[in-house]
């Protein structure tokens, strides 16, 4: 039996499970989960209790997903997300 | 007591208030602005920053008139605003539209319009087949019979337009005094004095009452009878999206920010500014009907606020009869009609005559029988 | 029709008033966000390993044996426990609404226990919103739910939590670079005035806090006190710390910086009920109003209690007896004859005798005004990146207090809705209107307390 294996932009994390895709992240390195929307600045997890927003991730293909509040699924695609893309050009 | 001397007394810092005493201190006036608290109701804080045209006075053609002119001036407005307030004002000024599910109220509407457009001529509106508003839109799906839709609708950052008028009133010497509420007024030696519970007296030749909701209680010391009443509605606030809507809808928009905000309802329920389940539900079932991809976006916050509403829905503008030089105006279109309210509508307030049109908008309208407030 | 109690929140006071609960024969709904109970400060605490237990301590191991006795009642045919469980609203005629797994579900009670804890006190200071930059629980809850300690660390505050998370890192083989701390001497001075009141739950907790301090010592970590002044910047692949010590200017090197200076209950529920709240300025927090037996005092609501953290903070001991003393005030209300006055005021007591420690804490830890009253550049508000220069503008400006200061600025309008930037924008009205907090106010909640979609939201009916 493969041990559970999470996909994080194209690397391959092993995680024991139970654990929630920002636990999985940081124990691989991981603290830049996201970039802001205003300052383009990356973030990470800051209450890992799903209070403060701030670890937002892609979950397959999901956007905006907390990821402290969602545990680690065999198979998984996370990305990072990206809020650059995200802002409005307000053309006349 | 302090006396506080100015020409004009506006009470009510809302848009309203503030877009009438930007154009007021354009003429010079000394002006001072008499303002709530932080937890008063402010519609200026809850409304949907629609700068719109179609639909407005389908029986009151003088309103959709007065309604095309502020929207036709209104990117200069903001123009002008934002070079002397030094801030940013959003605006999206290239036409809005409003979906029906139902053919039959499409054509109705349809129908209204193009009676306004008999009479005022100037009125450019379109109607679109279900087909032609996906073609313009997709996120717009298949349930949608059609659109109405006007070139010159739009939508303004609301919060980023009270917070320029006030930057740019100040820098035009405008006394903005928060927190106070006003308990009586007289009128003595040719000058107003209004009382404050802050033992202020506020002398000045003219007053303007521009407090939304609080002209119920504060109308009738100057004369007015104030027919205002709340209707509430409520609205949702996405997550932030990328550019998904080309042009907003009358409940359907995209702010700029990228949140997706959608309304809206009409309910007659008092001074609750409470936001309600069943209302919120029935909104997002409706906004998923119109574009099904929504279904999938997530809620952050909703809010209730209470539109200030006359009888008829128009606008009441009215020199009191009784107490010299005093004005009431109100609307619960403030956002669109802020360009007006911000320039030519200073000489009707310092006594000029706008014709009969405008009289449309006077309390005397009010005078037979059944008025519900 | 049997009285339906609901609990919201599976934290040591939920936990302890659904047993009360359910052995006096009531029936009860208890909702909790996370998949196995505990809250934060007992988190997963019923399949914990025994070296964690260990390593984590005593206090953790009175909440590894309340969860196992919890779970055992859920087995009860008046219990219902649902994990996973987000609260999205509660609406104060009667209904509790929640959604699992995107199925939305709503319960109706006839009384409601909230217990839903506390957050960290927000920490404004420059670069606090760095990656690697972290509350001192979150990474607590990594030690408990990954049995995973974060390996470079460098804690920065001020509270008794930041000894306990230095031991428990002690313990797991990575002790902390340094402990930052921001209370002096002259706090610890003028804080032992409250010890006076000196009893045994005092003695034990100060007892133990001395310990800790000596383990640290032991271990050779490096503390600062009365620090001043601290940044946190990003160099390189990892952060530096620095910070005002006396006249010198010291800075520390870490993957992680870990925050805390202390916590306060989590408003978000009660304020969204329209329950009143009252600033203490002792905890520096609006804490709900309640009775002594924790009814909560609203216009509204006359059915809803609070327990634990989430009314006052005192702790997870008093959170226990608490959730206690809500549930035989609830068996009271409800006339349920297994109600014990005589128990209720004897756990009152009880609890009683948390408070002189709490005030010593209070004083002795007392957040920095730099925290509390930010400048400049640092971030007050996360979600929509804005700054403290840019709030203290706007207060100029005319903004009368916070939902006025929200307008203007964005403040509070993002994602958390104001969970990590209320209290510092109150403040920071306050001090620059010299207003009382109770005068200023707070910001305006409303549902859904947790983000929830147009399609699960359309599925509701009443």
């Amino acid at each position: 039996m493969q041990p559970p294996v999470l996909v994080f932009e194209d690397q391959e994390f092993n995680f024991e499970s139970g654990a929630s895709v920002a636990a999985v992240l940081l124990i691989n390195g991981v603290c830049e989960f996201r970039t802001t929307q205003v300052g383009g600045v990356a973030r990470g997890p800051y209450c890992m209790m799903g209070a403060c927003f701030d670890c937002l991730v892609e979950i397959d293909g999901v956007p905006n997903r907390q990821a402290c509040m969602t545990p680690a699924r065999d198979g998984m695609r996370v990305k990072r997300q990206d809020h650059r893309t995200f802002l409005m050009d307000l053309g006349g | 007591m302090t006396i506080v001397e100015s020409d004009m007394v506006i009470i009510g810092g809302g848009v309203v208030g503030l877009s009438i005493a930007y154009g007021l201190l354009k003429k010079g006036l000394r002006v001072v602005c008499i303002d709530g608290s932080d937890i008063d109701l402010r519609a200026s804080r809850g409304n949907f920053g629609l700068v719109w045209v179609q639909g407005k006075g389908v029986n009151c053609p003088p309103y959709a008139s007065w309604t095309l002119k502020s929207a036709k001036a209104y990117r200069a407005f903001v123009d002008q605003l934002m070079e002397e307030s030094g801030l940013e004002i959003d605006l999206q000024q290239n036409g809005g539209y409003e979906y029906f599910l139902d053919h039959d109220a499409l054509m109705e509407r349809s129908d209204q319009l193009s009676s306004l457009k008999d009479v005022l001529g100037d009125y450019p509106y379109e109607t679109l087949t279900g087909d032609e508003i996906r073609q313009e839109e997709s996120m717009v799906g298949p349930l949608v019979a059609g659109a109405t839709f006007f070139p010159h609708d739009g939508h303004v950052n609301p919060l980023q337009l009270l917070k320029a008028l006030l930057i740019a009133c100040q820098k035009m010497g405008l006394d903005y005094r928060a927190n106070r509420t006003v308990t009586t007024a007289d009128y003595v030696s040719d000058h107003s004095r209004i009382y404050c519970d802050t033992s202020e007296c506020f002398v000045s030749e003219r007053v303007v009452l521009s407090a939304g909701l609080g002209a119920k209680k504060l109308g009738p010391i100057f004369g007015f009878k104030g027919y205002v009443r709340p209707q509430r509605g409520q609205v949702l606030v996405t997550e932030k999206f990328p550019p998904l809507l080309r042009r907003p809808s009358v409940t359907i928009r995209q702010v700029n920010e990228g949140a997706i905000q959608i309304g809206d309802s009409k309910e007659e329920v008092g001074y609750d500014d409470h936001e309600t389940l069943s209302v919120v539900a029935r909104i997002a079932e409706r906004a998923v009907k119109i574009m099904p991809s929504l279904a999938s976006a997530r809620l952050v916050r909703t809010w209730g606020a209470l539109r200030v509403m006359s009888p008829d829905g128009l606008p009441i503008y009215e020199h009191s009869t009784t107490y010299p030089n005093a004005v009431l105006v109100t609307c619960h279109s403030g956002i669109s009609l802020a360009a007006n309210h911000g320039s030519i509508f200073s000489d009707w307030i310092l006594g000029a005559d706008f014709g009969s049109d405008f009289k449309e908008f006077g309390e005397a309208r009010f005078a037979t029988a059944s008025v519900s407030v | 029709m049997t009285t339906h109690i609901g609990i919201i929140g599976a934290g040591p006071a939920g936990m302890s008033a659904a047993i009360r609960l359910v052995e006096a024969g009531c029936r009860i709904t208890i909702l909790d966000e996370q998949p196995s109970p505990g809250g934060q400060i007992y988190r997963n605490a019923s399949i914990a390993s025994d070296p964690l237990i260990t390593l984590l301590g005593d206090d953790y191991e009175t909440g590894v044996r309340l969860s196992r006795k919890f779970l055992m009642i859920t087995e009860h045919e008046h219990c219902r426990y649902i994990p996973n469980a987000s609260v999205w609203s509660v609406n104060p005629d009667g209904i509790v609404n929640w959604i699992v797994d995107e199925q939305v579900d709503a319960f109706g009670f006839d009384g409601l226990i909230i217990g839903n804890g506390a957050l960290e006190r927000p920490m404004p200071l420059k670069g606090w919103t760095l990656p690697g930059v972290m509350t001192v629980g979150a990474a607590q809850i990594l030690l408990k739910t990954s049995e995973t300690p974060l390996r470079d660390t460098v804690l920065v505050g001020a509270g008794p939590l930041l000894y306990l998370v230095a031991v428990q890192l002690i313990r797991s083989g990575f002790p902390p670079k340094a402990i930052v701390e921001t209370q002096s001497l002259t706090d610890l001075i003028k804080a032992s005035r409250h010890l006076w009141r000196m009893n045994t739950k005092t003695l034990a907790y100060l007892v133990k806090g001395l310990e800790f301090i000596s383990v640290i010592k032991k271990a050779g970590v490096r503390r600062y006190t009365g620090v001043k002044r601290i940044e946190i910047d990003k160099v390189a692949d990892h952060l530096r710390i620095s910070f005002k010590d006396g006249s010198r200017l010291r800075w520390v090197e870490s993957e992680y910086a870990l925050l805390h200076s202390g916590v306060v209950p989590n408003t978000q529920m009660t304020r969204s009920l329209d329950i009143d709240h009252r600033w203490n300025p002792g905890n520096q927090s609006f804490d709900p109003v309640t009775n002594q037996f924790g009814l909560a005092k609203s216009a509204v609501s006359k059915n809803i209690w609070l327990a634990g953290d989430g009314a006052k903070i005192l702790g997870a001991d008093a959170a226990i007896i608490s959730g206690k003393i809500v549930a035989e005030d609830v068996l009271d209300k409800f006339s349920f004859t297994s109600f014990d006055p005589a128990r209720r005021k004897n756990l009152l007591k009880q609890k009683d005798r948390f408070v002189p420690v709490r005030q010593f804490l209070d004083e002795c830890y007392r957040p920095s005004t730099e925290i509390l009253d930010p400048d400049g550049d640092v971030i007050v508000c996360r979600c929509e990146e804005v700054k403290a220069v840019d709030v203290r503008k706007a207060i100029a400006l005319g903004a009368q207090g916070p939902n006025q200061l929200k307008v203007f600025t964005r403040c509070g309008m993002g994602n958390c809705q104001g969970r990590y930037c209320g209290l510092t924008v109150s403040q920071m009205v306050a001090s620059a209107r010299d207003m009382e907090l109770d005068e200023v106010g707070y910001y305006r909640i409303r549902t859904p307390l947790k983000p929830i979609t147009l399609k699960e939201l359309s599925t509701y009916h009443e």
